[in-house]
């Protein structure tokens, strides 16, 4: 296997609550809390896990927007935070985001021209001419033909699924290794949702772009990743193949999250009950002690107040934190 | 069964600088007593129109309901006068909307929002609706429902929110209940707990449902007849298991086909090509013609009626012409 292009080891993110001024406890959010994963070339990392989990203060962890309290990110074998300024831009360069709501990603005054053209200015790259050539390549490779009609147009002019195809050919401006796509299609309509999904796959065999995929969406796992990281409470609690992991879910959470996923079937459907899925995610305030899924798990042991489960590996790299399974 | 609702050729437009936009523009469907009856379709086909026509809340000026018919056991709504509206209203049909935070009060304890629809409608006294209200954050299955009381909206989850939304809608045992896209803004956990809520609600209760829902897979879940909606049409109506198994038109063979499953991986995930068309000056014929991969010379001029090809199932489409 090709070495990784991103390393995450015992990533931290806390925040801080003061509740008042003078107040010496100081109430911790800890919204990542001691996360370890590799991301290869040319895979699919899926993150799955419901508001709150982290998933997200993962990816802005990674693309250096927000700063760690603990653990390293390595980007191709260097330390992220001890780079220098022009290193974390080169870092930056290769690493691209595509946001949740492509209503609010873009510059509703700026032209799609405008828009594709800022990346290649903050990086510098060729002269004008040159630059447009490129933005008009690349919205070809996104399906935005024919690329003229688009630049001059703004972005209330174009459809949710467009704009949203506006954001990828952001993404891959720069020709980066590594896009973090969040939530990408969960605002759009079901019949866009699917343009979208197979334009990320065309864009990734073309280009051999990494994605790391975040999602709330179990069946969007299925169609685009090859491995997956299920987070809950700043911690990841099983990690795998998106086939070991859906069709052999070890973690009685993720076994409560594909319950849960909705299927389109009104047979099978009236016939399953789902009285199994119970509670809501505790805050991420002060966590409890032991394993964070006990309050909502129906095969709780005492050992799991007590202890800690750590991710530990199960069977061919299907990895999973539960002292049922370990 | 008799019918609780039935809304016919209801046709809602929005009067804008631009031109009429004919958000709403002839549907008709009805919903029986105890039954829940699904309402699909992607953004901006007019679904969430419809659910606000029968509120009678479309914002006029620009909006104005020009045609139609909405009747409640029996009465045109749309002929109500701004008082007997007040009266229906909350009472007789009660809606829950997509996004739990702006309908409820930020600067008011979960309490006394439901207390005042207690007082309000069912004339109350302050005591009674307090002990009520308790209940009805019991019947929801509110977890903590002492707190949650005494709480505002910013103090408790999202699932929460939704639970005291639903208690406050079903506070006046409306015969009504209008779900509103109630758990696209949910997890996933949450969202089963909060359908499985309102399914067993509605059966222990009495109450019909209408289900407005981009998303097949929930519809699926609950509601026993479905109607898909398409550029402010209705395209397909019918038995949800048949509509499911079976489905006519081409778009909603479409919209079926390119659900995601869990159940293997698809190598290109179906899509429909194109675009909604717009709804100002909408094509003349079938509204789907362009998007249509089985489109016929018919469908460019004539608008199609109802077919029935089979029981309990009525499709718009020229294909069905013959049955």
């Amino acid at each position: 296997m090709d070495s990784p292009i991103i390393k995450v080891r015992g990533l931290k993110k806390y925040y801080p609550l003061r509740s008042s001024l003078f107040s010496k406890n100081i109430d911790v959010v800890k919204a990542v809390d001691g996360v370890d994963f590799d991301v290869f070339p040319k895979e699919t990392l899926a993150l799955v896990g419901e508001s709150g989990c982290g998933k997200t203060t993962v990816a802005k962890t990674i693309l250096g927007l927000v700063t760690p309290s603990e653990g390293s990110i390595q980007f191709l074998g260097k330390d992220f935070s001890k780079l220098t300024k022009e290193g974390q831009k080169h870092v930056q360069k290769n690493m691209q985001i595509v946001f949740q709501n492509p209503y609010a990603s873009l510059n509703p005054r700026q032209t799609i021209g405008q828009i594709l053209y800022v990346p290649f200015k903050v990086h510098k790259f060729g002269t004008n001419t040159e630059i447009k050539q490129r933005v008009i390549e690349i919205l070809e490779h996104v399906g935005l033909s024919p690329a003229e009609q688009y630049l001059t147009k703004h972005p209330h002019e174009l459809s949710g699924g467009q704009r949203q195809r506006v954001g990828v050919a952001r993404a891959i401006a720069l020709n980066p290794k590594v896009i973090i796509c969040d939530e990408p299609v969960s605002a759009l309509d079901m019949s866009v949702r699917g343009q979208i999904l197979n334009l990320l796959n065309d864009i990734q065999s073309k280009f051999g772009i990494a994605y790391i995929f975040i999602t709330h969406d179990l069946s969007v796992v299925r169609t685009i990743a090859s491995r997956v990281l299920v987070m809950y409470l700043g911690k990841i609690v099983e990690a795998g193949s998106v086939e070991d992991v859906i069709e052999k879910p070890l973690h009685k959470y993720t076994q409560m999250l594909i319950a849960a996923t909705p299927r389109p079937d009104p047979k099978l459907a009236k016939e399953t009950t789902r009285s199994a899925i119970t509670g809501d995610v505790p805050s991420s305030v002060n966590p409890q002690s032991g394993c964070r899924f006990r309050t909502r798990c129906s095969m709780v042991m005492k050992i799991c107040s007590e202890i800690e489960p750590l991710l530990t590996e199960n069977q061919n790299d299907h990895k999973v934190a539960c002292h049922l399974c370990n | 069964m008799a019918h609780v609702l039935e809304v016919k050729d209801l046709k809602t437009h929005f009067f804008t600088s631009k031109g009429v936009l004919k958000a709403v523009d002839g549907v008709s469907f009805d919903i029986k007593e105890k039954e829940a009856v699904g309402l699909v379709g992607e953004s901006g086909c007019g679904k969430s129109t419809v659910a606000f026509s029968i509120m009678r809340l479309i914002p006029n000026p620009p909006g104005k309901i020009v045609d139609g018919a909405i009747l409640l056991h029996g009465k045109d709504i749309l002929k109500c006068s701004d008082k007997e509206l007040h009266q229906i209203r909350g009472k007789e049909i009660s809606m829950i909307f997509q996004d739990p935070m702006t309908f409820l009060n930020p600067v008011m304890r979960i309490e006394n929002q439901i207390v005042e629809v207690l007082k309000l409608h069912q004339g109350m006294n302050n005591k009674d609706a307090k002990i009520r209200c308790l209940e009805l954050l019991k019947l929801v299955r509110m977890p903590d429902p002492e707190r949650v009381l005494k709480a505002y909206p910013h103090q408790i989850s999202g699932g929460m929110k939704q639970r005291s939304l639903i208690a406050m809608s079903l506070a006046c045992n409306p015969s009504v209940l209008i779900a509103d896209e109630p758990t696209t803004a949910l997890d996933t956990t949450i969202q089963v707990q909060i359908l499985n809520l309102i399914d067993d609600l509605k059966r222990a209760l009495g109450t019909s449902l209408l289900l407005v829902s981009h998303d097949l897979g929930i519809v699926a879940e609950i509601c026993d007849r479905i109607n898909v909606m398409y550029a402010g049409k209705n395209v397909e109506k019918g038995n949800v298991e048949k509509v499911y198994s079976n489905p006519l038109h081409p778009y909603t063979r479409g919209l079926i086909d390119s659900i995601l499953t869990l159940n293997a991986k698809v190598d290109r995930i179906p899509t429909i090509d194109g675009v909604v068309p717009s709804l100002i000056n909408p094509p003349k014929g079938c509204k789907f013609y362009d998007r249509c991969s089985s489109s016929m010379d018919v469908c460019k001029s004539n608008e199609p009626p109802f077919f029935q090809p089979e029981s309990e199932h009525e499709v718009a489409c020229w294909l069905y012409e013959a049955t």
